[in-house]
């Protein structure tokens, strides 16, 4: 799962970046900390609208 | 004669989160335990040896101002009490190396936190201790 970064106190990263949980190395912790802290907020997987057809052409 | 004197550069991570704004004191205890290994026909006590190897018994102790702002003080801190974390020290912001080693502290326990420290006319402060946990220390 990818995360944005929304504070700009998290180690080595910027309010704004997208990350994932081994951007942050070893944490012992869960990101779900991180999370409540106002840290990281999750980023939601958007769904296409349309379908794509990836069928070649003849 | 090469000493240290801390102004203003040191740097510390609790749980990936930059504290080092917030923070006005850190100590970090290398502990490995004493394990005494006097036999007979010593004539003075002993203590360890080439082939014992006892258990790190680490702290560190860091003063924060408190702040209840969001991704602040009190927001960062209070879901760490009663886990496990990790905390990140060096002497400088500078890149590590040789003369700005860093301290890594994983798996360290937070017992308690004070969310109100309150006195009429001072700065909130909290100081914590986490116990536990290795530590290591990279020069590269």
């Amino acid at each position: 799962m990818d995360y944005e970064v929304t504070s700009n106190r998290l180690n080595g990263h910027s309010r704004g970046d997208i990350i994932r949980e081994a951007d942050l190395g070893d944490l012992t912790t869960d990101l779900v900390f991180l999370v409540e802290a106002g840290h990281l907020s999750p980023l939601k997987v958007k769904k296409s609208a349309k379908t794509i057809d990836t069928d070649a052409k003849d | 004669m090469s000493t240290t004197v801390y102004l203003s550069n040191p740097t510390i991570t609790i749980n990936s989160v930059d504290l080092q704004d917030q923070c006005t004191s850190a100590t970090v205890n290398y502990v490995l335990e004493q394990l005494e290994t006097t036999a007979f026909g010593d004539t003075a006590r002993k203590f360890g040896a080439s082939t014992v190897t006892s258990l790190q018994n680490n702290t560190v102790e860091v003063e924060l101002y408190q702040s209840y702002a969001a991704t602040e003080t009190e927001a960062t801190i209070f879901s760490l009490v009663g886990i496990q974390t990790t905390l990140v020290l060096k002497p400088t912001s500078a890149a590590v190396s040789a003369t700005n080693p860093s301290y890594t502290l994983t798996g360290a326990y937070l017992s308690s936190h004070t969310p109100i420290n309150a006195s009429l006319g001072a700065l909130s402060t909290i100081t914590l201790t986490f116990s536990g946990g290795v530590l290591t220390k990279a020069v590269a």
